[in-house]
């Protein structure tokens, strides 16, 4: 009797003992028969090398791993090592709810990535003072924007492959010529790009290239600015005067142009990286990528990179433990290793180097990355997305002029920040 | 008159039939993709390109990557467990609180009816955290229990089931009540048989309901091996693409277990409503 | 008088499981809401929430898009409610009576109900999609009818999502519609009929009258639902084009998990459970005499 209690005590105190050093990690997204597999490998060495016990939770991005985060923070049940989306890191430092990473990782360490990325996750507001100008993510890996089009579809129209330098204006040219009736019926077969306004960084893309941003140095909202104008006119002029764009671009989903490529209803549009596979699966050879054109008076080509970034909470019961894991799955092999099959570009500037994949859909990929930005690297992005968005749609609808929705956006925004205590 | 009546009879089966067509054209667009190849790019098309059945072993085993222990099956048994629970303890408590306000006087009888309906006007999302933060005080967080218990009780229920009750001639009830037999016999042993036909309606409401939460498991379900399917279903979706042939497969599989109960009770569906509704 | 109390209290035995349920779990939540929606807080920031008075509400005043989302409530349930009422009616009058086939077609109406509606909105949004091989314009072009960009044109979009809706829900009411045909004796029909009454005349003279409070019912149900609508908006349109699709839940959800601003959307919360409430009241009113309520 005793010896079943002493040895049911050894094992509740063993359990405590091993909850103690069990590492909870949250990462979202992932695909089980892609990239997955993988990431349990890796953490199965970890445990290995390390002893420290890892309890993965995979949280796919339609179960909303944002709010989950968030939920989970406020009743102190935080993980103590998150993988989200880039720029959630902002919104969560802005709460004060993640550590600041200086404190546990290695200079060498945080060295090895790509500066202008890691910059992408290093907080700007002023409040709350203590993270102001820190390191609140380390980026695991980008996933740019390049035009992906239908080879076939060029050579029906007789047009070359776009190399690299193509300029605005060659883009238009394009755009123009894939858009075409092939039956002589009167109705338009084939549309020249594919756009979906539902994302608003489909519109960012060319404000940016026009040297336009969302926000100044300051913090002030910068939307209708010169440059803003220029480029989302660019873009207006797509669907409104040259008419080049597939009906329902308004808010279409990207999935949806996606098959349109397929169904060869559309010749070129903009998508990231796990659409290339999938594109391959279809189309086989007859989808070809290439990096976005060059706007002739900026002489930039700047794309939108979205990355995934590892955060530990500052309520995390094991941050030591969660740093080492971090650096592990951030090692130079093992990002390498998981970016070659997930298909995205690695953060860290040694792995991206070696990162060269014979494919030449994902090569316009690395290519692209080297003229990209993050989105606005706010604690309120999603304010800025929602607001620019209803903004862009509005005026592709014809219910608003282009000065006027940026205009409207504008005030939308500046007293969305205000509210919010943002000043500039 | 004869012919007149065959056109009635033209016009009746045209108009059910399109509007069967209406409701059935998407869910043959859903068998048609589940036997399907899967390329991670979704077709229109109704008819399948070529045919294929790996689809459904591999929906069914997709979650193993993620944790050895779960497929589709340990999620669904879930769900049924949930929506087993869920429904007998809830009819249990609606149809008591029903009971009580249509057969008994009491003081707050009319403010406790209105209460009951009032639980219907409530959005979810209102007050969904102020729900979770009580649930994990209650330490449920990452249990089965915090998908049953908080919902073991409903508004709707409990008003169906009052509705039904005072359908019923009182002579039943003084029958009893003079030879001597206590109230929870009286409601168990009387009363409750002979609103069979509403139970079985609150057996499809409340299971359909259960089946169909997203957003509550969403909140306090971490550990895969306690997911309802529903949740599970959402794996199949990624960022950009979706797995739509292992996303419709895992969808009928999911499905089929709603079908077989509303087949089930459906002889009593109807007849139990109309007991709910004569007021 | 012992008998009384006595009484009372087993009332409220009985009903002491159900609504210890609904006050943990109902009401104390919405009275709560009432709480937050006085301070300015996020998920996150949830222990530290500053206190603000009825600043939210002040400014929910102002908001023009919160406006906007009440309008597009209202568009949508002046499309959902008769919508699916007239439908689920329509087809109850169908298939009340027996004849070949009438349990199939019974059940190909309802299955969609089944489905869960985070399936059922992406399947809808493929089935919208504004090329020329989803198929509701492949029908529309067969009927020699111009395609439309269904969820890109802010005219047709909320149409959409009420089709979706109706899709999936015109078949439960249809069932609600065929209990209450149940409780309409037969001899009313055969009286009627020895009188020499047609068709038409026995539908609209005896058994519309007579379905009253199953189409009272059906109308508040229907309107609660509606003014809840938020899942296919989420999944279909995102709120878009502009704001021509973000309903009251839509936007409660905007702001409350997404711009971090859950005070603002307890108010929310709060004035949309008002409203309910008062068409509720209203239609209440209005039915008096249907005693369903």
């Amino acid at each position: 009797m005793r010896k079943l209690f002493c040895s049911m005590v050894l094992v509740c105190v063993l359990s405590v003992f091993m909850l103690g050093a069990e590492v909870t990690f949250w990462f979202a997204g992932g695909d089980p028969q892609l990239d997955l597999p993988i990431v349990k490998k890796q953490i199965a060495d970890f445990e290995k090398a390390t002893g420290i016990k890892v309890n993965l939770v995979v949280i796919p991005w339609a179960e909303d791993p944002h709010t989950k985060l968030d939920v989970a923070i406020m009743s102190g049940k935080a993980p103590d090592l998150a993988k989200v989306g880039s720029p959630r890191e902002h919104a969560l430092a802005w709460s004060k709810s993640v550590e600041p990473l200086e404190k546990y990782l290695p200079k060498d360490f945080l060295n090895s990535f790509s500066k202008s990325v890691l910059l992408g996750s290093t907080y700007k507001m002023n409040s709350p003072q203590e993270l102001s100008g820190k390191i609140v993510g380390v980026p695991y890996f980008c996933h740019t924007r390049v035009v992906l089009y239908r080879k076939d579809i060029l050579a029906e129209r007789g047009l070359p492959e776009p190399s690299s330098n193509w300029t605005w204006n060659d883009f238009l040219e394009y755009a123009k010529r894939l858009t075409f009736d092939r039956n002589n019926d009167g109705q338009i077969d084939v549309y020249g790009f594919g756009a979906s306004a539902q994302y608003a960084y489909q519109l960012m893309i060319w404000v940016w290239q026009a040297g336009g941003t969302m926000i100044n140095e300051k913090g002030a909202p910068t939307i209708n600015t010169e440059a803003f104008y220029k480029g989302a006119k660019f873009f207006v002029d797509l669907f409104r005067t040259f008419k080049v764009v597939q009906p329902g671009a308004v808010n279409a989903n990207l999935a949806d142009v996606r098959r349109q490529l397929v169904a060869g209803q559309v010749a070129m549009y903009i998508d990231t990286g796990d659409a290339g596979p999938a594109l391959r699966k279809e189309l086989g050879d007859k989808v070809g990528a290439v990096v976005l054109p060059t706007n002739p008076e900026t002489g930039r080509r700047t794309s939108y990179y979205g990355a995934d970034v590892f955060v530990i909470p500052s309520s995390a019961k094991h941050k030591e433990e969660a740093a080492k894991l971090l650096m592990w799955l951030c090692g130079k092999e093992n990002m390498l290793e998981y970016c070659n099959v997930a298909g995205f570009v690695p953060s860290r500037t040694d792995a991206a180097e070696e990162y060269v994949s014979n494919d030449p859909i994902m090569e316009a990929f690395a290519q692209q990355m080297s003229d990209s930005n993050p989105w606005v690297e706010h604690p309120e992005y999603s304010a800025f997305t929602r607001i620019i968005k209803a903004a862009i749609q509005d005026v592709l609808s014809g219910k608003l002029s282009l000065e006027d929705g940026l205009k409207r956006a504008q005030q939308e925004l500046e007293a969305h920040l205000k509210e919010k205590g943002y000043s500039w | 008159m004869k012919s007149q009546n065959w056109w009635l009879y033209v016009v009746k089966y045209l108009l059910v039939i399109s509007a069967c067509t209406f409701t059935l054209l998407p869910l043959i667009w859903v068998i048609v993709r589940s036997i399907e190849p899967d390329t991670g790019i979704e077709s229109y098309s109704l008819i399948p390109r070529s045919i294929t059945f790996e689809n459904y072993p591999a929906a069914w085993n997709y979650p193993t990557v993620i944790d050895e222990n779960v497929t589709l099956g340990t999620m669904l048994f879930n769900s049924l467990f949930v929506a087993g629970i869920v429904t007998l303890v809830s009819i249990f408590f609606d149809s008591m609180a029903g009971y009580a306000l249509a057969r008994k006087n009491f003081v707050g009888k009319k403010v406790l009816f209105w209460l009951a309906l009032s639980t219907l006007m409530i959005p979810f999302y209102a007050v969904a955290i102020p729900m979770y933060i009580i649930t994990i005080r209650f330490g449920m967080y990452d249990s089965l229990a915090a998908l049953i218990i908080p919902f073991t009780a409903s508004g709707f229920g409990v008003f169906m089931f009052r509705q039904s009750f005072l359908s019923i001639p009182a002579d039943f009830e003084q029958a009893a009540k003079a030879d001597g037999a206590n109230d929870f016999y009286i409601y168990w042993r009387i009363m409750l048989p002979m609103v069979k036909p509403t139970v079985a309606t609150m057996v499809v409401f409340k299971v359909l309901w259960s089946w169909g939460q997203f957003f509550w498991p969403l909140l306090v379900i971490q550990d895969y091996s306690k997911m309802p399917i529903n949740l599970g279903l959402a794996m199949f979706r990624g960022h950009n693409i979706t797995r739509w042939g292992l996303l419709c497969a895992g969808m009928i599989v999911a499905t089929l277990p709603i079908l077989v109960i509303f087949l089930m009770c459906q002889k009593w569906y109807v007849e139990g409503l109309s007991g709910g509704l004569k007021g | 008088m012992k008998r009384r109390v006595k009484e009372n209290l087993i009332a409220y035995a009985f009903c002491a499981p159900a609504y210890t349920i609904f006050t943990i779990f109902l009401f104390i939540p919405i009275v709560w809401v009432v709480f937050l929606s006085l301070k300015d807080f996020s998920i996150v920031t949830f222990y530290s929430a500053k206190f603000v008075g009825f600043r939210n509400y002040l400014r929910l005043a102002k908001d023009q898009i919160f406006l906007r989302s009440i309008v597009n409530t209202i568009y949508f349930t002046l499309l959902y409610v008769p919508g699916n009422t007239i439908l689920g009616l329509i087809f109850a009058l169908l298939l009340n009576k027996p004849f070949k086939g009438r349990d199939f077609f019974r059940l190909a109406l309802f299955i969609p109900n089944v489905i869960p509606m985070v399936v059922v909105s992406i399947i809808w949004s493929l089935i919208f999609s504004s090329s020329t091989t989803g198929i509701a314009n492949r029908i529309l072009i067969s009927l020699h009818l111009k395609p439309i960009e269904w969820l890109s044109d802010y005219r047709y979009a909320l149409i959409a999502v009420g089709i979706v809706l109706i899709w999936s829900g015109f078949g439960y009411r249809m069932l609600i519609f065929l209990a209450g045909l149940q409780n309409i004796p037969d001899e009313l029909y055969e009286a009627a009929a020895l009188d020499g009454a047609t068709k038409w005349q026995i539908t609209f003279k005896i058994t519309l009258p007579l379905l009253r409070p199953t189409t009272f019912f059906v109308i508040t149900t229907s309107l609660i639902n509606s003014f809840q609508v938020f899942t296919p908006i989420y999944i279909m349109t995102g709120g878009g084009p502009g704001y021509s699709t973000t309903t009251i839940v839509n936007y409660l959800y905007t702001k409350g998990f997404s711009e971090f601003q859950m005070g603002y959307a307890s108010a929310i919360s709060v004035v949309l459970l008002v409203i309910i409430l008062a068409l509720t009241f209203v239609q209440r009113k209005i039915g008096r005499e249907d005693i369903i309520f």
